[in-house]
């Protein structure tokens, strides 16, 4: 088929422009969007770009975490500090974790 | 329209939208139990920590524009209208899809 034809056929088959297949909703649009070998030329960019970001915040939150790790080793080795100044550490290292939060533990 | 649908939405959106949604069934709820996120802009406060929290980088959340309601409303149905349509990337993503596909669909007004 011409390919004027084609992007026509391709944006009715991909699953990001299509309606009432499955309940599409924020928590399985991705899935959905990733596995569908129909996507369009739109949802195609938005994938790749947006991949292109969360590589980016990916990045930060590891150094974030390694930072975190190794402040975390740093503090165990010098344990002759009085008890008080551990604890606040572990009060600003949970809401530093908390930035890193996730969903996973809440299903 | 939303019966049985959860929703959680940033303070970028309108009251009105919010409560659209409540008055065709949808529930509002919080960040960790609501099926759709549904945001104004990208640079809200809110909005932005969802595009750095670990499930937006692993790929199981999507924030939505929360105009994808008010285009339901007007067509009477949201089974006829794609929420696919309605992803709302972070600003920066943004820039790069307006520069190939131009505006996005809530923009359509102003952009023209
Ligand atoms: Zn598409």
């Amino acid at each position: 088929n011409t390919p004027a034809s084609s992007v026509i056929q391709k944006a009715f088959r991909c699953s990001g422009c299509v309606t009432g297949v499955s309940p599409v909703n924020s928590r399985n649009f991705s899935h959905i969007l990733r596995s569908c070998p129909y996507k369009c030329d739109r949802h195609t960019v938005l994938l790749e770009t947006e991949d292109r970001y969360k590589m980016e915040v990916k990045k930060s939150l590891n150094n974030k975490r390694n930072s975190l790790a190794f402040n975390k080793s740093a503090c165990r080795r010098t344990d002759h500090r009085e008890r008080s100044n551990v604890d606040n550490y572990q009060e600003r290292e949970e809401a530093e974790e908390r930035d890193v939060f996730s969903f996973k533990d809440a299903e | 329209m939303f019966k049985n649908k959860r929703a959680w939405f940033s303070q970028s959106v309108s009251r009105r939208v919010c409560d659209l949604w409540v008055a065709e069934g949808g529930m509002i709820t919080d960040l960790f139990t609501a099926d759709y996120i549904f945001s104004e802009d990208a640079c809200n406060p809110d909005t932005q920590r969802i595009y750095q929290s670990l499930d937006y980088v692993e790929n199981r959340i999507t924030v939505f524009h929360a105009s994808y309601l008010s285009a339901c409303e007007k067509s009477k149905n949201n089974r006829a209208v794609s929420v696919g349509h309605f992803v709302l990337p972070p600003a920066h993503v943004q820039k790069d899809i307006k520069a190939e596909f131009g505006c996005f669909i809530w923009e359509k007004e102003d952009c023209l």
